[in-house]
């Protein structure tokens, strides 16, 4: 039988793609506590307030691209159920964080090959009211819901959510680099700071360093402060061509670049905790964009945890690898540093919607949307990232402000 | 008040013979007849070269730290922090989760060597590591 190459040579992106493709509309559900929501009704309320902001109509839709809880199957057919859409295009993804990008890439090559011409791309989730429906239940509160545990290899020998999972990825990166828990609190602060500006965050209250420290430890190294929260919310985004982008309400922002890589061996093997499937997710998109690290004006990275942004710092080269907790630390995440990350909040202070709230931002930023207490000055360029299955999977997102 | 139970394995019909091994005290692992890798989880094909031909070896059970976490909130009634989980890369290769018992929780360390020891739930014995 032959030997499969171990890895082989990365196959090029498609340049041609490159601003070709646009998000033209953007909206969001309540964030937080909406005891009167679904996951679907949530997502029906975003994907709605996205259309709107897009200012198209039902009938421009010919596409849907969705994600919700893993106990709804053929989430997408529910969805269009509720839109009363038929779509010429359309699936539900399986790749948990990394699904909200993936979902726009897919849009984008949809649409280029045809299948359909506006897609409708989102993810909600009831996540803080199924966790609390019933007091017995508040407990425990897990990140990973049951139906995403492993039958063997996990719970026996006492591992439980996906807190410890990520943890182990900072315990190693702090062994090898010295890393340090001031650095995973530097960003926690830092996206603190962005949610007290942002009216829709979960989190009100300011963070210092010092109160950082004193969190209610859960899996060290990571205290409450590392982790994210638990939201009910949904995010939808409307992807078209850049063309008909002109014609439409908003100042388009232009999908340049996008890309993919999947660590599946899993997060155990070779170095995949302190290197992860970012990098090389990242070198694909950069190069679709023709732009490099020092560009990037803003970046909404996947924040599950403080830990993840660390590393994504270095694996998507905007500093060496083992330098993210220094870069952390140095003040650059803020809104007026070197690299302002994760403006609204972040999944850590604004709310947890797997990912899709990073590609809202991204576009709000680039639209100049803001007030310039939230405004990144002059933002031309956004990379937006996701990660699922415990940083198994990685996708990321260039955009560029469209011309007026 | 009922007795806590730990949980226990489910397997697949690919890992039965290693939890078999476990409830006799053995630790093994598939290694491939073709490209001589050890692999874990246990599957019909060797990840490495695809082949179909393995054969069950035991491991001598010595390990080192990969990386490790320290429990302390309670996630189970069965497990009480603080405590420690740590992935263990096995000699052979492979790498597995484990806990990690009769341990100063202050003197874990990535990289320490670790050796091979039982951890008991209801009548399952599951693999368990150890500083030495
Ligand atoms: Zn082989």
């Amino acid at each position: 039988m032959a030997r499969q190459k171990v890895m082989a040579e990365m196959s090029n992106p498609n340049k041609a793609l490159r601003g070709k493709y646009a998000i033209v509309g953007v909206g969001q559900s309540d964030l937080g506590q909406v005891p009167g929501q679904s996951s679907l009704g949530l997502l029906n309320e975003a994907m709605h307030n996205a259309m709107d902001d897009a200012g198209l109509s039902k009938a421009d839709v010919n596409g849907v691209i969705c994600r919700g809880p893993d106990d709804i199957y053929t989430h997408h057919q529910r969805m269009g159920e509720l839109l009363g859409l038929d779509a010429e295009f359309s699936t539900t993804l399986d790749n948990g964080g990394a699904s909200q990008i993936l979902s726009v890439i897919l849009a984008v090559m949809a649409i280029d090959a045809g299948m359909c011409d506006v897609v409708l791309c989102g993810y909600g989730r009831d996540s803080w009211s199924r966790t609390h429906r019933d007091t017995s239940t508040k407990m425990s509160v897990p990140l990973v819901p049951p139906e995403q545990e492993r039958s063997e290899f996990n719970a026996e020998v006492g591992m439980f959510g996906a807190v410890a999972m990520h943890a182990l990825g900072a315990s190693r990166h702090m062994a090898l680099y010295g890393t340090s828990k001031d650095d995973l609190g530097a960003i926690a602060v830092a996206f603190r700071e962005h949610a007290l500006r942002n009216p829709a965050a979960q989190m009100k209250q300011p963070l210092s360093l010092e109160k950082y420290h004193s969190g209610r430890p859960i899996v060290d190294p990571f205290n409450v402060y590392d982790c994210s929260l638990v939201t009910d919310g949904a995010g939808a985004v409307v992807v078209c061509s850049a063309e008909r982008a002109r014609d439409l309400r908003q100042t388009p922002v232009l999908i340049s670049g996008f890309g993919t890589f999947n660590n599946l061996r899993g997060w155990y093997y070779d170095e995949h905790m302190t290197d992860t499937a970012a990098r090389r997710s990242g070198e694909k998109a950069f190069a679709m964009a023709g732009i490099r690290p020092e560009d990037i004006d803003t970046a909404q990275l996947y924040d599950c945890f403080t830990y993840m942004v660390l590393t994504q710092l270095e694996d998507y080269g905007f500093c060496k690898k083992g330098d993210g907790g220094p870069f952390a630390a140095s003040g650059a995440l803020s809104i007026d540093g070197a690299l302002p990350c994760n403006t609204s909040g972040g999944q850590l202070s604004e709310g947890h919607v797997e990912g899709v709230l990073q590609i809202i931002e991204g576009v709000r930023q680039l639209r100049h949307a803001y007030d310039s207490e939230r405004q990144v000055t002059d933002a031309e360029w956004a990379l937006v990232s996701g990660h699922g299955g415990n940083t198994v999977c990685h996708s990321s997102l260039i955009l560029q402000r469209g011309g007026e | 008040m009922n007795a806590v139970h730990q949980p226990t394995p489910r397997p697949s019909p690919e890992t039965v013979p290693f939890w078999e091994a476990c409830q006799e005290g053995r630790l093994i692992l598939p290694k491939c007849d073709d490209c001589g890798s050890f692999w874990f989880p246990p599957s019909s094909f060797c990840p490495e070269c695809w082949s179909p031909s393995w054969s069950w070896v035991a491991a001598d059970g010595l390990a080192s730290l990969h990386a490790f976490v320290v429990f302390r909130r309670q996630y189970h009634p069965a497990f009480e922090p603080p405590y420690a989980v740590g992935v263990v890369h096995l000699k052979e290769g492979p790498r597995i989760l484990s806990r990690i018992v009769a341990v100063d929780l202050a003197k874990l360390q990535v990289g320490m060597p670790l050796k091979l020891t039982w951890d008991q739930a209801d009548e399952w014995k599951i693999p368990a590591f150890q500083p030495f």
